[in-house]
């Protein structure tokens, strides 16, 4: 069948729909639906066919050929934007028949529309490519004013920049025919005609300029955000999904013929789009105008791709596997963000809209698995290796900016509106436990299915373009050889716990559970070394963390899908077998773990920071894995090393880095909060041992694991390794510092953790067997014990309802199992024997001095003292004291809470009595990599420096502990029981719990002494940066004056500037 | 010399038009300055195609098939170029009405509400 058919048909029924509609509107909704459906099969039939290993199609018209006649061609690429932007049209015309206008003059000129589009994606003629470009834009034009009032003076503007692009394709386009004496597009460039002249460079810049225009150039497109703004949804998807890419499929056709100049002045063009829009996108509040500047932003990102692989004489596959995929993710999340929220009225959480939603906005961010990712991915590596860090920094802030808003937008759009908690809120006590605000989207599913009468069925217009998108996913990951079962688990568990999200939510823990079980099961016999000790504490230590998910009996649909995902990336990333599969599983740990933590809860602004922090990391991580290259990697040494630390100072949440770090912990669910801390924190110190000897070292070839680490320990790189180690102690003593002056317990803990693993990064920084060896070692001890405190504390908050520490009290007696717990995990942290917190105090210290880090070892000494306070205060605080009025009753933590306590403090227990049964196999997992420095003889450790034999530190230290207490129980005579008021000071009974317990500002003292050092100057720092660059982004706004005069104004301007940086006036 | 005449003359009612578009402020007088730009692209086409001193391009008994014609394509191509800048004109001029039915005004400044 012959191509054109398709573009008689829609004309014919466009033609006919006047007749049709007088026979009925239904007949002639059908005929209109026939032709777009018409359109669609046929186009997906001629990409199958393509696919398939056909030859491109070759359409002469008029019974001549080429170039005395137009002729058409469809070859891989055109099949592929054609069938994208049919089944575009497609559902749009559903949507705007169902949903929007349905009248007669709608219908033509969508037809009309779908017939401009087809006609330039196919056709090869450069006036017929101006025929087209008409067409498709007198169907926008009459369609963007049916949107109301102001969406005809939308309309009007966007016709007269129209208008002014259409002028300036018409004199490019026949001055071009002058000088060349063709129309035909394949023989101008046959006949090359680039570059000769000012007056053909003139005429290749008017067309260049007509193309930019219609694809919306910043700063001259104030016309089409405004049409953007209040076009109906339907037509905003249209406008950003199947007119632009045809636009720009045309763009390509004719880009062969301009110079290699004005082609990087053309990507230029479209990089400072995509940066300024998304910086200007910031602050945007109105939806649609804020999809719009995403849109113009990511058609200038895929102009930017476009040109850079032309520069580059880059080859077809490359090109459309990066062209291609940013195109079609965005073609289809964005038509699908437009129709969904079009079809959704009121804001608020309702489950399947909001996943849509959520999959639309991960899509345009690039994240793996979308094509998007792995577009950017080749992208980013073009621009390294090139060395093009101008392009490269605008393309990963412009994305920051874009993420930055999108989220925002998510978290607003689907969190349902505060409904009784909001004065709480307001007055300071939002911290109560049980007073949310609003409904959490993806855990109180009952009370939110009443919530969406209005919006009934409107998930369905999310559904195909977001099965569309997997289906890309799925190709795209095969074509980078990504689709094997280690990168695609975490994203499959993710995507079947969200089917089963019907299920009682402890039948998906269970699921859970069980999936990170196996997959240590599995894993074990496939790793070896360090690899296979953090594999073991990522899944192994997951699947017991998950575990103690399964006390809640709510769904949770967004921390069952989120929280194995999270998990099982760890175990990809232990797995991972290419720098690409390395990124993808670091990516999804560090975006799961917000999400896992954050997904449905109330607090939006650390679910913003924490994806800003866990996005921004990851692009560093990029620029690192991209540079290598088969002659060696594009960066210097210290720029790695330098781009790596920071990427991981900011995952682990350094001081500087930590912004993000303490609220994601601390709102997250108390459950997920510890998988975070406990397990999934540990990834980036995995990750820095591994980039430091097998990564990096293989970017250069090396094969010696040690020949980095010699130069970081005590050769020339010594200096970097040393302020790592600074950077570590200088976290450990300034969070310890911060978490002493906590009344919330899980800020208490989350700022902990930043010191905990400031410890281990100064351990790791020493480079050597004895630090690394302190390192993982108190990683390990650090899973024991934030895992045993954060679960306990899941417990006490489940039973007290509060998270502040003075509202709690005398909760030995109700909870004796959970103290135990909490009293073992303070033990082991604060470092006093005999749990195996002495030991690696020990280490550190040891490890430290040998290396002659005496100053490091001070700092951390003086912050490990520190530490007791917030530790004493647990105990204190929550435990001893008298209970409160409010927690009578309670009862210990649910069974799911205490088992895995329990089994961590076995396990705590065991390696305090025997360190050998974990130091062995560190010392062993290590010394794969360096010479070892420290033995075991016995149950004794042996440094240089002297020895530790834990079991013998135990064994004193239980009979100095069992003695007394023998002697006191034995001596003890007619103990009396008292009871919680019997107690008398100055003569007077107190009544009321507070009164004896002394627990609000416990730190009164210490804080006038040191309080000084507790200014939140990082907080500072990055809220003022972020404020400055939303204002930066709100005053170039101020050029949307909203007058159509001073848009075209802008054109001109445009015009101009480009004209001069293609050096026309040269 | 014809020839140049013609593209000279287009030019300048290019910039006359984009002019007017960019500084009358009445929604008719915009659209009157599209269409004389329009017309001067078309002028432009028809001047370029033009060659002094050539026949018609219409082969027919009369005219030695060895003399020089002018160039037919430009002139097939401005036909098309004028009922497309047709049907824009008369669109621009169906949303002049429109807007100015719901406001009463046809003066762009007052139809800025999209602004930021």
């Amino acid at each position: 069948m012959n191509p054109l058919l398709t573009l008689a048909v829609l004309l014919g029924i466009a033609f006919i729909m006047p007749l049709l509609e007088r026979a009925g509107r239904s007949l002639a909704r059908l005929f209109f639906i026939g032709a777009l459906g018409f359109l669609a099969v046929y186009s997906v039939m001629t990409l199958v066919e393509l696919a398939m290993g056909a030859p491109a199609v070759e359409v002469a018209t008029a019974g001549f050929k080429p170039p005395m006649s137009i002729n058409f061609r469809i070859g891989l690429s055109e099949a592929v934007v054609w069938s994208a932007s049919a089944l575009v049209l497609l559902i749009g015309g559903f949507y705007m028949t169902m949903r929007e206008n349905d009248g007669m003059y709608d219908r033509m000129l969508f037809l009309i529309l779908a017939l401009g589009v087809t006609g330039l994606i196919l056709t090869r003629d450069l006036f017929n490519v101006f025929v087209f470009l008409e067409l498709a834009s007198l169907g926008v034009y009459g369609l963007i004013g049916r949107g109301g009032d102001r969406s005809l003076q939308a309309g009007f503007k966007y016709m007269i920049a129209g208008g002014m692009a259409s002028v300036m394709f018409l004199i490019g386009t026949v001055f071009i025919y002058r000088f060349t004496g063709t129309l035909n597009i394949d023989q101008m460039i046959e006949q090359g005609v680039s570059g000769t002249g000012p007056a053909l460079v003139s005429a290749l810049l008017f067309l260049s300029l007509a193309f930019l225009v219609e694809l919306k150039p910043f700063p001259a497109n104030g016309w089409a955000l405004d049409a953007y703004e209040s076009a109906p949804s339907g037509m905003g998807a249209m406008l950003s999904s199947a007119q632009a890419a045809a636009v720009f499929m045309a763009f390509t056709k004719v880009s062969p013929l301009m110079g290699s100049r004005l082609l990087s002045v053309v990507g230029g063009v479209g990089m400072v789009t995509f940066f300024f829009v998304n910086l200007m996108g910031l602050r945007q509040k109105d939806e649609k105008r804020m999809f719009g500047y995403s849109s113009i932003g990511q058609v200038g990102l895929v102009l930017f791709a476009w040109t850079t692989a032309s520069a580059i004489g880059l080859d077809e596959r490359t090109t459309m596997l990066i062209v291609g995929g940013l195109l079609l993710t965005h073609l289809f999340s964005k038509a699908g963000l437009f129709w969904l929220t079009g079809a959704l009225k009121e804001n608020g959480g309702r489950i399947l809209p909001a996943a849509f939603a959520g999959i639309f906005v991960t899509a345009l961010l690039a994240l793996p698995p979308f094509p998007s990712f792995y577009a950017k991915w080749q992208l980013v590596r073009i621009l390294v290796t090139g060395g093009a860090w101008l392009p490269l920094t605008a393309l990963f802030l412009g994305s920051l900016f874009e993420a930055g808003y999108l989220f925002s937008w998510l978290t607003r759009r689907f969190k349902a509106a505060p409904a009784d908690g909001g004065a709480d809120a307001a007055n300071g006590d939002s911290l109560v436990v049980g007073k949310r605000l609003g409904p959490d989207i993806l855990t109180d599913a009952p009370a939110l299915a009443s919530a969406a009468d209005g919006s009934r069925g409107a998930f369905l217009w999310g559904l195909v373009p977001a099965l569309m998108l997997a289906g890309l996913s799925a190709a795209w990951s095969f074509f980078q050889g990504m689709l094997t079962p280690v990168v695609m688990a975490p994203f499959a568990i993710a995507v079947l716990m969200l089917i089963l999200g019907f299920l009682p939510g402890r039948i998906r823990g269970i699921l859970a559970v069980a999936a990170a079980a196996a997959a240590a099961w599995w894993l074990w016999p496939r790793t070896d070394g360090i690899d296979r000790l953090f594999g073991m504490l990522f899944l192994g230590g997951g699947a017991l963390i998950l575990f103690a998910g399964l006390y809640r009996r709510d769904r949770r649909i967004g921390y069952w899908a989120f929280a194995p995902m999270t998990v099982l990336a760890l175990g990809s990333l232990v797995l991972a077998d290419s720098m690409m599969s390395l990124f993808i599983a670091w990516e999804v740990m560090s975006v799961g773990m917000v999400l896992a933590g954050m997904v449905g809860r109330r607090s939006t602004g650390p679910t913003r920071i924490g994806i800003l922090f866990a996005l921004g990391g990851g692009y560093l991580l990029m620029t690192v894995l991209t540079a290598a290259t088969n002659a060696g990697p594009a960066l210097g040494l210290p720029v790695i090393l330098i781009l790596m630390a920071l990427t991981l100072l900011a995952k682990t949440g350094s001081l500087g880095l930590h912004v993000w770090l303490p609220g994601s912990y601390a709102e997250a669910d108390d459950d997920a909060s510890a998988l975070l801390s406990a397990v999934v924190g540990k990834g980036a110190i995995w990750a820095m041992m591994i980039f430091t000897v097998r990564v990096i070292p293989g970017m250069f070839g090396v094969a010696d694991p040690a020949l980095l680490t010699d130069m970081l320990s005590t050769g020339g790189l010594n200096v970097l390794a040393n302020i790592l180690g600074w950077a570590g102690a200088a976290t450990a003593l300034g969070a310890t510092l911060v978490a002493v002056f906590q009344e919330d317990i899980k800020y208490t803990l989350a700022w902990s953790s930043i010191g905990q693993i400031g410890y281990i990064i100064l351990a790791l920084s020493l480079f050597n067997h004895f630090g690394w060896t302190t390192a993982i070692y108190l990683s390990v001890n650090h899973f024991l014990f934030k895992g045993m405190l954060f679960l306990a504390m899941a417990g006490v908050i489940l039973r007290v309802k509060t998270r502040l520490m003075y509202k709690m009290g005398g909760l030995i007696r109700p909870m004796p199992i959970t103290f135990i717990s909490v009293l073992m995990a303070i033990i082991a942290l604060s470092g006093v024997p005999p749990l195996a917190g002495f030991g690696s105090k020990w280490l550190v210290y040891s490890s430290l001095i040998e290396s002659g880090r005496i100053i490091q070892a001070a700092v951390v000494m003086f912050s490990s003292g520190f530490a007791f306070l917030y530790l004493f205060r647990l105990i204190h605080t929550i435990f001893l004291g008298q209970r409160k009025d409010d927690s009578a009753g309670i009862k210990e933590a649910p069974f799911w809470l205490i088992l895995p306590q329990v089994i961590l403090m076995a396990a705590l227990m065991a390696i305090s009595s025997f360190p050998t049964i974990i130091l062995q196999p560190i010392i062993d997992a290590v010394a794969l990599y360096m010479p070892p420095s420290i033995a075991f003889e016995g149950s004794t450790l042996i440094s240089a420096l002297g020895y530790w034999d834990g079991s013998w530190v135990m064994y004193v230290t239980m009979g100095v502990f069992m003695l007394p207490l023998i002697i006191l129980l034995a001596g003890m005579r007619r103990p009396q029981k008292v009871k919680q008021f019997n107690i008398v000071f100055a003569a007077e009974r107190p009544h009321r719990p507070e009164t004896t317990h002394y627990a609000h500002n416990f730190f009164a003292p210490v804080r006038k002494a040191l309080g000084f050092m507790l200014k939140p100057v990082g907080r500072r720092f990055w809220e003022g940066f972020a404020g400055g660059v939303e204002a930066v982004g709100s005053s170039f706004r101020r050029l949307y004056t909203g007058n159509g005069q001073t848009y075209a104004l802008h054109i001109v301007l445009f015009a101009m500037a480009v004209a001069l940086f293609a050096g026309v006036f040269a | 010399m014809t020839a140049s005449i013609i593209i000279a003359a287009g030019a300048l009612l290019i910039l006359i038009g984009l002019w007017g578009l960019l500084t009358r402020s009445n929604l008719i007088k915009m659209i009157l300055g599209f269409t004389i730009m329009d017309t001067g692209t078309h002028l432009l086409i028809v001047g370029l195609g033009y060659r002094d001193g050539a026949a018609a391009p219409i082969i027919d008994g009369s005219i030695p098939a060895t003399s020089a014609f002018v160039d037919p394509v430009p002139s097939a191509l401005v036909l098309t170029a004028i009922v497309i800048g047709l049907a824009v004109t008369a669109l621009m001029l169906a949303y002049a009405v429109r807007l100015h039915a719901s406001r009463g005004s046809a003066v762009i400044d007052h139809f800025k509400e999209n602004a930021l």
